[in-house]
């Protein structure tokens, strides 16, 4: 059923696109048509995710106990491989589901495939995507001015986040992380408040200059020879192919292969670390085939500690010569490509010393930018990070963690103490993402390896259940701010005050709502900093405990702010009228949904995105001695 | 002995129907009858005659490399694929001052026949494969650009643009005979197979003479590419002159001049097997590293700062020179397939916005960068197409700037990979990587502010609207076709330039 | 005289015509100092036609073409010259100061 997933997954990709520019066809005239067909556009990717969702649960197999990396399914390498070896069958085999994987080829002459995929790393954050979509289009409404362009930007933006997040080709994955740059642009620059230039021109040149890293890292990885990391019979295949093409190509040229497939890097980077930390012997091949079968290929490590990285039918030796050549084994390279990306991505979390874009951006964005920019965009950062910059470099990750995780805490308390002194609404929503935000890279930094591996699985789980949790608090804040916004005209806190009398529903709603940002039990928010405090007090004490105290300042200024907002009187505001039925139905959405993942964290998420995430964490922790 | 020549002349046929064209304009103005007639069609069909038959004869020269005319020309796919490329530019130009009225009907047939005379030397200098063809053809190409710079007689920025251009061009090209000179006092050949021939066999031969006649050579080349420290006509040439001449100095002229530069290169340093070759490719890729980065760096910082457009986009072109300079480090066959690409991608994005730019010029009568404001709202269809081709210029995907950026990047880093346990080669490669990636986002910083200009901007009250006949939306929307499509079909056009490429292979023979 | 001697005069006239751009500030000046950089370029292929038994009839030929393309270089620079004199009533290269930046 490989077309199934290829074409279910392109379709989601570039659902919203097409509608987009379906848009950008209709009259101009017809304003509410409009408005109802982006509305039919990101509710159609919606029902897609979640179809996508459906397959991906069917697949797994969650009633055999804790998942690790016995559990092939929820694992995106072991399922890689799978398809690759089934494809590799005269008859393909029996199958119990989808693979939820598919790769096309695209550009032959570099190896570049359109290879997309989702695990339980990806999918949450796919189906958050979707669903913070829908609502910021509903939120949308308000816009006036030239809405075909509006809603154009805004679905290609959608299918350009889609795409980073299905994406496991590195040049595929950089195309569709441009893709996003200009339809943002457009829509801080066009849509924006008073410093819209300013503020869009500011956001573009940082992301750029994230995104470069990223490519110089992507063209060091495409040099890296990659034959090794695939099966023999494939490498077989293709120099027989290309030595038909022409005669006179040395035979070690046309066995050479070039990829920029994540999943065959990732094993790159493991086999590194391997040969860095001195345990050269425990790498393996996978299993050989038997006759016409070829056995499955189980990520677990062999009893005698031995891991299977290369591919079927390659000679450890041979392997172990080349590498001696090879400079991305070497530590150097390994340190120069983590930095280069892990500095490439934290741009976009944003990580402190790179986050001066972010509050610009969010003060001049429109309101349902501001929720898409908060809500998604941000996670992108995120999710690079631990899709790419640690899988693929996972020595220097671990050599660094240490500094990781301390800049994570600092971000925590650094992005809090500054929102104690906004007074602008949305700065303040800002800085309190660049605070939660920390927890994430708290929650990846701290790898306390070995046997404790356990510790960082948790802390990775809370990491991603943070970054949903935090999507959906982050987006409900900023239409908070729209709403009170588009009847102040302004986002001043200390000239704002006694909404709760006008505006009692809103009110309750927002205060329920701030809880889950301040991480209150019960509602989304707690889940994901607890597990992150869980496992980062392994590995260090004193930079969780700062993490903890400085929730402390989180709930003081979201109360002080919400409280500057809502109490006292104030003669301005007491002719507010409460929410209209479309703010009332995206609030009470972003509110269910903030409550059913704060109390059933394991039902709605986990059971499906644990599997994958801790098998993430378990693979690289065996890495370490 | 007369086989051969007509063997040759067919090889040259495209040229020689140009030369044609030239001669049968400047003959048509002796009758009355014609003399008044729009020259610009005939010229159209005349280029996509000669288009038609180098296209035709792609497969058979692209397979089989000869030298023609005693040597002097070397027919090749690489020399055939920029042949093309410049066909195209001409034509597109041509077009462009169909649909800007420049030239009217009283001075187009000097126009055109300034125009291909200057095409024709350039594609010339594309397949030159002697020093002595490379001047005769770099001149017959410059003489006409100077005089093309001057066009309207009565500007006074045009005259001062076409005295400075005339002036440093012709000191540069002085400078690039003595050099020529110079190098076959040494070889007692012109040839570029000679050249070759006496650096890696007759090595007893060489001394400083030689060096210093081909680093002149260099010199007259990076003047004619606009390197820095050479590049200071560019910015002034350009802004005086037409936008549709401006247009056509920095995609055609450039390209030949980056072509004949690999070519030069090459022969200079070799095949990569050769003996020796590889001290003489680690020092040429330094040289060319440091100059490709100074004139990128430069080109993009000094574009941040100006008001006019045609200025603007003559730094945009400097700093995209020293892109492709870059791309020249490996200094070996298949790395000139990147530069291919990056040409003709680069094509329809530049004279595209040229075309743009004059449109925009006839009906405001400037071209600062304020004319731009608001034009999202006036003129719509020449905003977006412009933005596309501003976007494609700073390399964003899925438009061609992005799969030809990338490719470069590639080559670049490919030097330092290859060369085994050079660790100073690799820290190099890597920092010049680096230094070229910060470029494109310095370079975000004016062709968005050119975006934002459009769309972000009011417009002034009294900005007219900009109106594009059926036929001109169509040229534009075949430009903006091609800048998307060359970004996606990567294989089939990677296959070209490859093959083209390739058939550099042994100059010597 | 051996080809060095030659070579040596044809230097000295290069760096003459080098002198002569980089100094004088009036444009027929200047194109003077351009005619004897080609004159020195000149002078050392006639002289390598001389000594150099391979390069005797490429060297001629060489001379030969330089010195009609000078011609064609004299023409044009000449008329752009004079344009300029019509639009700015100098030939003073300094006065060309309207481009910059």
């Amino acid at each position: 059923m490989y077309e199934h997933d290829l074409i279910l997954m392109s379709a989601l990709i570039f659902a919203p696109a097409a509608f987009g520019l379906g848009c950008l066809l209709l009259p101009k005239s017809w304003l509410e048509f409009t408005r109802w067909f982006a509305l039919t556009g990101s509710v159609v990717t919606l029902i897609l995710s979640l179809i996508l969702l459906v397959d991906y649960y069917n697949r797994l197999d969650f009633h055999r106990g804790p998942k690790t990396l016995n559990d092939h399914s929820s694992l995106l390498e072991a399922r890689v491989d799978e398809a690759a070896r089934r494809a590799s069958l005269e008859l393909p085999g029996s199958r119990e589901g989808y693979d939820c994987y598919a790769s096309v080829p695209w550009v032959e002459k570099f190896n570049i495939n359109y290879e997309i995929g989702v695990d339980g790393l990806s999918l949450p954050l796919i189906v958050l995507t979707t669903i913070i979509f829908v609502v910021s289009v509903l939120a949308s409404w308000s816009i006036q001015e030239n809405i075909r362009v509006y809603f154009a930007f805004l679905l290609i933006l959608e299918t350009g986040v889609l795409g980073v997040f299905h994406a496991l080709d590195l040049f595929l994955f950089y195309v569709f992380y441009e893709v996003m740059l200009i339809p943002m642009y457009f829509l801080i620059g066009l849509w924006g408040g008073a410093r819209r230039k300013y503020a869009a021109m500011k956001f573009v040149i940082y992301t750029l200059v994230g995104s470069v890293l990223l490519l110089v890292a992507i063209i060091l990885l495409s040099f890296v020879e990659v034959r090794d990391y695939f099966d023999k019979s494939m490498v077989d295949t293709t120099a027989a192919i290309r030595k038909r093409e022409s005669p006179n190509l040395v035979e070690s040229d046309a066995r050479s292969m070039r990829t920029f497939s994540i999943p065959v890097l990732q094993r790159v980077g493991q086999v590194a670390m391997l040969e860095l930390t001195g345990q050269a012997h425990r790498i393996a091949a996978k299993p050989k085939s038997e006759g016409a079968r070829t056995p499955r290929w189980d990520p677990k490590p062999r009893p005698d500690g031995q891991i299977e990285l290369l591919g079927r039918e390659v000679s450890t030796g041979e392997a172990k010569s080349r590498r001696a050549d090879d400079p991305i084994y070497k530590s150097s390279y390994q340190y120069l490509i983590f930095i280069l990306l892990f500095v490439g991505f934290a741009i976009k979390v944003p990580l402190i010393p790179l986050h001066s874009w972010l509050p610009d951006a969010h003060v001049e964005a429109p309101t349902p930018i501001s929720m898409i920019l908060a809500g998604v965009l941000l996670k992108l950062g995120g999710y690079g990070i631990f899709r790419i910059a640690y899988p693929i470099c996972p020595y220097a990750a671990h050599e660094l963690s240490g500094w990781i995780a301390g800049l994570g805490a600092f971000a925590i308390i650094y992005g809090a103490l500054v929102c104690l002194g906004q007074t602008d609404f949305k700065r303040l929503l800002a800085y309190s993402s660049i605070s939660h935000m920390g927890y994430v890279i708290l929650g990846l930094g701290a790898w306390t390896g070995g046997g404790a591996w356990q510790y960082w699985a948790w802390a990775m789980n809370g990491a991603v259940y943070q970054m949903i949790a935090h999507g959906i608090t982050s987006a409900a804040m900023f239409f908070i701010v729209g709403v009170v916004y588009e009847r102040a005209h302004h986002r001043d806190l200390n000239g704002l005050g006694g909404l709760w009398a006008s505006m009692p529903f809103f009110g309750g709603v927002a205060l329920l709502l701030f809880f889950a940002s301040m991480g209150l039990p019960g509602l989304c928010g707690f889940v994901g900093e607890l597990l992150v405090v869980l496992g980062a007090w392994k590995f260090s004490p004193l930079l969780t405990i700062l993490a903890i105290l400085s929730t402390v300042l989180t709930a003081g200024y979201l109360l002080w702010a919400w409280q500057r907002v809502f109490l006292g009187t104030n003669p301005n505001t007491a002719h507010y009228p409460d929410l209209s039925l479309r703010e009332a139905i995206i609030l009470l959405t972003l509110l269910l949904l903030a409550i059913a993942l704060g109390v059933f964290p394991q039902t709605l998420v986990l059971n499906w995105s644990e599997g994958s995430i801790t098998g993430l964490a378990e693979s690289l922790s065996l890495l370490t001695r | 002995m007369f086989s051969n020549l007509l063997r040759d002349c067919q090889l040259a046929l495209p040229e020689l129907i140009l030369s044609g064209a030239i001669i049968l304009f400047l003959l048509a103005r002796l009758f009355s009858t014609v003399r008044r007639l729009q020259i610009v069609v005939p010229a159209v069909i005349g280029v996509a005659i000669a288009l038609g038959i180098s296209i035709d004869s792609w497969s058979e020269i692209a397979s089989r490399s000869q030298l023609a005319f005693g040597g002097l020309l070397r027919f090749d796919g690489f020399g055939l694929f920029t042949r093309i490329f410049l066909l195209l530019a001409t034509m597109v130009t041509l077009l462009t001052g169909l649909m800007t009225g420049i030239p009217d009907r009283e001075d187009s047939a000097d126009y055109v026949t300034l125009l291909l005379g200057s095409t024709v030397g350039l594609m010339f200098l594309a397949s030159s494969h002697h020093l002595l063809m490379l001047f005769l053809s770099a001149e017959m190409a410059s003489l006409p650009a100077y005089a093309l710079t001057g066009f309207f007689k009565g500007k006074r920025k045009g005259s001062e643009a076409a005295l400075k251009y005339v002036v440093y061009g012709s000191a540069a090209s002085g400078v690039m005979l003595y050099g020529i000179s110079l190098v076959c006092a040494v070889t007692a050949s012109a040839s570029f197979s000679e050249l070759q021939r006496v650096i890696y066999i007759d090595r007893d031969n060489l001394n400083l003479n030689g060096l210093i006649g081909a680093v002149l050579i260099f010199v007259g080349l990076g003047f004619k590419l606009a390197i820095v420290p050479f590049h200071f006509w560019g910015p002034d040439a350009f802004e005086g002159a037409p936008a549709e001449v401006a247009g056509f100095l920095s995609v055609a002229s450039k390209g030949a001049a980056l072509a004949i530069t690999a070519r030069f290169l090459l022969a200079l340093v070799g095949p990569y097997s050769f003996e020796n070759a590889y001290i003489n490719m680690i020092v040429t890729g330094i040289v060319l590293g440091f100059t490709g980065t100074l004139t990128a760096t430069f080109g993009n910082l000094m574009a941040l700062k100006q008001t006019n457009l045609k200025r603007l986009l003559a730094y945009s072109t400097i700093a995209h020179a020293g892109i492709m300079l870059l791309a020249m480090i490996p200094l070996q066959n298949r790395a000139m397939a990147p530069i291919l690409y990056y040409l003709i991608g680069y094509l329809p994005a530049n004279l595209g916005i040229f075309a743009a730019i004059a449109l925009i010029r006839n009906h405001m009568n400037s071209e600062a960068i304020s004319t731009l404001a608001g034009l999202g709202t006036r003129s719509p269809a020449i905003a977006a197409a412009l933005t596309f081709f501003l976007l494609s210029l700073l390399g964003l995907p899925p438009l061609v700037g992005f799969i030809t950026k990338f490719q470069i990047f590639v080559s670049i880093y490919e030097m330092g990979a290859l060369t085994g346990g050079l660790d100073l080669l690799k820290i190099i490669s890597i920092s010049v990587l680096v230094i070229a990636g910060l470029n494109t986002a310095i370079g975000a910083g004016y062709y968005l502010k050119l975006i934002k200009y459009m769309y972000l901007h009011e417009s002034p009250p009294e900005a007219p609207k900009i109106p594009l006949h059926l036929g001109y939306q169509i040229f534009f929307a075949i430009l903006v076709g091609t800048v998307v499509g060359l970004g996606i079909m990567i294989d089939p056009v990677t296959k070209l330039t490859r093959l083209a490429a390739n058939s550099l292979e042994v100059i010597w023979k | 005289m051996t080809l060095t001697s030659f070579l040596l005069i044809g230097a000295f006239l290069f760096i003459c015509g080098l002198a002569c751009i980089s100094i004088r500030r009036n444009a027929l000046g200047i194109l003077m100092g351009v005619e004897l950089i080609l004159n020195a370029a000149n002078l050392n292929f006639v002289a390598c036609a001389r000594y150099l038994p391979n390069f005797a009839l490429e060297g001629q030929i060489f001379a030969l073409i330089v010195i009609v393309l000078a011609a064609g270089e004299a023409a044009i620079a000449l008329a752009i010259i004079l344009n300029f004199y019509n639009n700015h009533n100098t030939v003073d290269v300094d006065r060309a100061d309207e481009l910059k930046g």
